[in-house]
């Protein structure tokens, strides 16, 4: 296919709406994103909050351990900025500091989620409110892992220079994925960890 | 480098391969690690085969070979244009990023699936023709009536609309391909292995849940049951991608002049259900999700000894379902504004209504799912409002209804085949939509729901409604695609074996359904005979029709006479350039000077596209 | 002024589509009253049909009228009228359909509040358990404390209101009887109610309305070679006699058990 390599596309003026396509692609995709999340949300509150079921078993939400997780994310939020703030003024070593300062709380966060099912007391598979649980829960994991992963590229990026403060969508896209992440965390710490009648007292 | 190394579909095969059998590895090792017993479980193991056998398949196609530069720190050059455009019929079979391309890989693929779906069916129209049982067993008619309505919705008709829309919307909106090609190829590309997934599952003891697999039926199906989710959530980010990058093309890709009120209706169909398949489809893949869960990990969402609720997945299921009619009507809308008003020469009659109609029963969409459960057992308190706002619905639609009446009225209506399946849909429509009415009414709803009136008002609203506009489409863009007509009387004739076998298939189910008899059963009350050998028989000719398209159109594309650039003599952006359009599309950017429907107006333009400026010679060899 | 032109036509299209309705409503076919909540839902199938023939006649009528009138000849040049749309005309059929709207909620939602005798039920009539397994059902009578035997007959009384409670052992199934216009789903996890009062005494089609697996299309009374008995709805006397021989019946079975029982333990 060398014939169309040498076809040059005609340059493109569109309509101006001073949008970053590659930018809005990624918050609509995020908002399909929520959408999924908000499928387990439907099935969490409809057993939950409409259903009353309670959760298996005797045992507690740790929900004072995950507030410091929650801090956690949400502080690694602000270190994923710092890598802006740091492009803009072109230090590479702050942003490369500020992206690994991020993924060191993210996978802080990992980590501690990972021990908190350790400590439940319950499985997946321990009745319909242990699925829900673990699959919000995972699902947001999943979407951190994700999230660690795109930080490690952005960090390959960051060495090899490719990142300047006129052209930097990717970084900045990562980093909305980022704030995405952790505004989902915020709403699920919300929902399934403090809204009333969500913790079970230890038995 | 021999061509098992190159992106294409014989890399495809040991890519897709080595990533199923690592993943395999990887599960087993896991489940060994965690000390799961049994560590080789099969059932676990094809589902971790297929979700990244489908992963090797893209990789294999070529969709992450733009991305690996990237991925490992390096540059990537945005004007590489090595995989756009189609410049012989191989390049129909690769990972293409030109739109057209796309669209008719799209378009061709998904009616593949169309006649597969259809053969389904007319297998057991066969085993319905007569009481009694003489093709088919209660096992195989189950899973041919599942395997025929998960084909023909998640793997024809969403799809189906994607494919026009790639192919017309950059065309229309004068931008030279979509915003993300890259994207757009891989949802392509992603279609063909859901619907690899869905069929294989046959090879699995198949599913027989019927296409909305509820629990806990589900969960007693063989291991096909969850193939059958697997492909729909491979078919549901197909579409997310896609109306992803509809949008984005909408939104940021218009030529200079074409305002909001300035775009076709056809955009403005795609707009209303792009933003309906983002916030709606994840609802199915998370439904989905929780269900092969259930099946394959032993969690309790829905089981009855787990404390599950059934109902819950009826919920999230129709909360994108009902959506989904109108992500399958919508463009089928926007197509049969474009057809009337070409073809009838006359401005689309309320323009603005016809938008935010589609706007407006788009937002609707998301406030009537529970419609479909008024006999479930749901909520009673949820019963009145959701009759209310389903019966709002016919408001907007009715607005549509009128104004393409309003169309036709003083125009000079030509009657190609393009505009008969456009005023055919709009008989068929109202009928189905006429019986949505009742259906939405809920004491009425209780007393024949499950039954062939269902089955009926359903057929009326997506063959009637959506492949109609579809046949409409494919009619009225055939010589921008091919550069060549079609044959209108081989056309016609099409048009009147459908329309008629349409009715004669689909109006006696109400009958059926009224007196009693339930959808989905291989055999029935002996007094239902003589109306479905009928049936039968007019589904036969329906099935035979499509022989007589699908001959017009491959014999129309070799030897029809050359259409030239605008045959319809349409004002849209499209018709403004050579049919079939040159691979990069407009050699200028057009300005946009007027609304798209000025018929009637003296020497009325909607677009122009102006004299390319003497040549700059500073960008060769960037 | 256009309107003017096409008021006769709208006239014309009413009363063939009033002639459709009458005759969609004199051919229609219906299975028989058998309950008081079928004649009302009757209705408003009746009601359904005369609108639906009176709108599909007006669209056809304008659609046939206009591709007639307004045809293009042979090499046809002209173009077609340039109007853009016409205030008036668009609230007109924007208000008609919502009439329409407003009617169809009125009149569900009258008969829906009418026919939800659930409550008169739980007081008054019987009160059957319904559970639906793989593949039939299973009555459990709680006013008289009578469990039936899987496959055994549903037999109620005429003229007073049956309240189920619905429940299922496996999947989903739809519990239907046609001729009293009443469906609901049995669920696994959930118990559904519903209520009916039938009104005529005879035999009646039960239908199994939801995909329920293999078995699905058996479990339908009508279907030929089905084992799912008919529901029978008899008089107050037959039913109390019924009632009565089937205590009898449990009681004597029960008795045999209890000697079995003992048997074997001795």
């Amino acid at each position: 296919m060398s014939a169309a390599v040498e076809h040059n596309a005609p340059e493109v003026q569109p309509y101006r709406t001073g949008l970053n396509p590659n930018l809005m692609g990624l918050i609509i995709f995020l908002v399909s994103e929520l959408a999924l999340f908000g499928a387990f949300f439907m099935y969490y509150g409809h057993m939950r909050f409409i259903g009353k079921v309670d959760y298996p078993g005797a045992f507690h939400i740790p929900a004072n351990e995950t507030s410091i997780n929650t801090l956690i994310l949400v502080l690694s939020s602000f270190t994923a900025e710092f890598a802006l703030l740091a492009l803009l003024k072109r230090h590479n070593a702050g942003v490369f500091f500020s992206l690994l300062a991020t993924f060191i709380l993210g996978s802080i966060f990992l980590g501690l989620q990972v021990h908190e099912y350790m400590i439940l007391g319950f499985t997946p598979q321990d009745t319909a409110v242990g699925s829900i649980f673990f699959s919000l829960t995972g699902l947001h994991g999943l979407h951190v892992f994700v999230g660690l992963v795109l930080l490690l590229l952005a960090m390959i990026r960051t060495c090899t220079h490719k990142w300047t403060p006129e052209k930097h969508t990717g970084l900045l896209g990562i980093s909305v994925y980022w704030h995405f992440v952790d505004i989902v965390w915020v709403i699920l710490f919300t929902v399934v960890y403090c809204l009333p009648g969500t913790v079970t007292a230890p038995a | 480098m021999t061509t098992a190394l190159k992106p294409n579909l014989a890399r495809c095969i040991w890519t897709s391969a080595l990533f199923a059998v690592l993943a395999m590895l990887v599960a087993a090792a896991v489940r060994q690690i965690l000390g799961m017993d049994p560590v080789v479980q099969w059932s676990t193991l094809v589902v971790v085969a297929y979700i990244f056998g489908a992963v090797g398949f893209i990789v294999g196609i070529g969709g992450f070979d733009y991305w690996w530069p990237w991925i490992i720190g390096k540059d990537i050059d945005p004007h590489d244009h090595s995989q756009h455009g189609a410049y012989s019929w191989r390049d129909y079979f690769k990972f293409n990023t030109d739109h057209k391309v796309i669209g008719i890989q799209y378009i061709v693929f998904t009616f593949i699936m169309f006649l597969i779906g259809g053969m389904f069916a007319m297998i057991f129209r066969a085993e319905l023709a007569n009481p009694g049982y003489q093709v088919l067993s209660d096992e195989q008619y189950n899973a041919l009536i599942s395997q025929h309505g998960v084909i023909m919705i998640f793997v024809f008709l969403v799809p189906v609309f994607a494919g026009i829309g790639n192919y017309v919307i950059p065309l229309m909106l004068g931008a030279p391909d979509m915003a993300f090609p890259r994207v757009n190829a891989v949802s392509f590309w992603l279609l063909p292995i859901a619907s690899f997934t869905l069929l294989s599952s046959f090879a699995f003891g198949s599913f027989d849940t019927g296409w909305t697999g509820y629990p806990t039926l589900s969960e007693q199906s063989p291991f096909g049951g969850t193939l059958f989710q697997i492909g729909v959530i491979i078919a549901g980010s197909s579409s997310i991608a896609t109306a992803v990058n509809f949008l984005v093309t909408i939104v940021t890709m218009r030529a200079p002049g074409m305002t909001l009120f300035r775009m076709p209706l056809l955009v403005w169909a795609n707009l209303a259900t792009s933003a309906l398949v983002v916030a709606a489809t994840p609802f199915v893949a998370g439904a989905m999700f929780m269900a092969m869960f259930d099946r394959e990990m032993g969690t309790n969402f829905f089981t009855i000894a787990g404390g599950g609720s059934a109902i819950a997945y009826q919920h999230i299921f129709w909360f994108y379902s009902h959506p989904a009619v109108y992500i399958m009507v919508l463009p089928g809308f926007g197509i049969i504004s474009e057809v009337i008003a070409t073809h009838s020469r006359k401005p689309v009659f309320g323009y603005r209504a016809v938008a935010f109609s589609s706007a407006g029963i788009a937002v609707l969409g998301f406030s009537v799912w529970a419609h479909h459960m008024f006999a479930s057992g749901m909520a009673s308190w949820l019963r009145v409002p959701i009759m209310i706002s389903t019966l709002l619905i016919a408001i907007p639609t009715g607005i549509k209804i009128f104004s393409w009446l309003g169309t036709v009225w003083d125009g000079v209506v030509r009657l190609t085949t393009a505009n008969l399946f456009a005023l055919g849909f709009i008989i068929a429509f109202t009928i189905g939509g006429l019986s949505g009415v009742m259906l939405a009414v809920v004491p009425f709803d209780v007393s024949i729901t499950n039954s062939y009136f269902i089955v009926a008002h359903f057929h009326y609203v997506l063959f009637g409604g959506s492949i109609l506009t579809i046949f409409a489409g494919f009619y009225h863009w055939f010589p921008k695609v091919t550069g060549r007509m079609y044959n209108e009387r081989l056309g016609r004739l099409h048009f009147w074996i459908v329309f008629i076998a349409l009715n004669v298939t689909f109006f006696p189910m109400h009958y059926q359904g009224l007196m009693g008899m339930p959808r989905r059963v291989a055999d029935y009350a002996p007094e239902f005979g003589w109306s479905n050998t009928l049936i039968s028989v007019a589904s036969f000719a329906l099935g035979a029709s499509t022989l007589i398209f699908v001959y017009n159109m491959i014999h129309s594309a070799r030897h029809g006479k050359p259409a030239g650039a605008n045959p319809w003599g349409g004002l849209t952006l499209e018709w403004l350039l050579s049919s079939p359009p040159p691979v990069f599309n407009f050699p200028v950017t057009p300005r946009v000077i007027g609304g798209p429907y000025r018929f009637g107006e003296e020497g009325a333009r909607h677009a122009i596209i102006p004299e390319p400026e003497p040549a700059e010679t500073e960008k060769v060899g960037a | 002024m256009k309107n003017l032109k096409v008021l006769p036509l709208a006239i014309i299209g009413t009363v063939i589509g009033a002639v459709i309705s009458v005759i969609l409503i004199v051919t229609r076919t219906l299975p028989m009253q058998a309950s008081e909540q079928a004649a009302n839902i009757d209705y408003l199938y009746i009601f359904f049909l005369a609108f639906s023939g009176i709108i599909f006649g007006i669209v056809t009528l304008f659609l046939l009228v206009g591709v007639y009138r307004f045809r293009a000849r042979p090499n046809d040049q002209r173009e077609g009228k340039n109007v853009h749309g016409n205030t008036g005309l668009e609230i007109l059929w924007t208000a008609i359909p919502f009439v329409i709207v407003v009617a169809c909620v009125i009149g569900g939602w009258y008969v829906l509040a009418k026919d939800d005798v659930y409550a008169a039920g739980e007081k008054s009539g019987q009160k059957i358990h319904i559970i639906g397994y793989q593949f039939g059902w299973k009555f459990d009578y709680m006013n008289e404390e009578i469990a039936l035997k899987e496959e055994a007959e549903l037999v109620v009384p005429v003229g007073q209101p049956i309240a189920f409670e619905l429940t299922s052992n496996d999947v989903m199934h739809a519990f239907w009887v046609p001729d009293w216009r009443f469906q609901m789903s049995t669920l696994p996890t959930q118990t559904n109610y519903a209520s009916v009062t039938p009104s005529k005494i005879g035999t009646f089609d039960v239908v199994c309305a939801y995909l329920c697996g293999v078995g699905h299309t058996g479990m339908n009374s009508a279907v030929e070679g089905s084992i799912i008995p008919q529901v029978r709805v008899v008089s107050q006397a037959d039913f109390d006699k019924w009632v009565a021989e089937r205590k009898a019946a449990l009681a004597q079975e029960a008795e045999q058990a209890d000697q079995t029982t003992t048997a074997e333990a001795a």
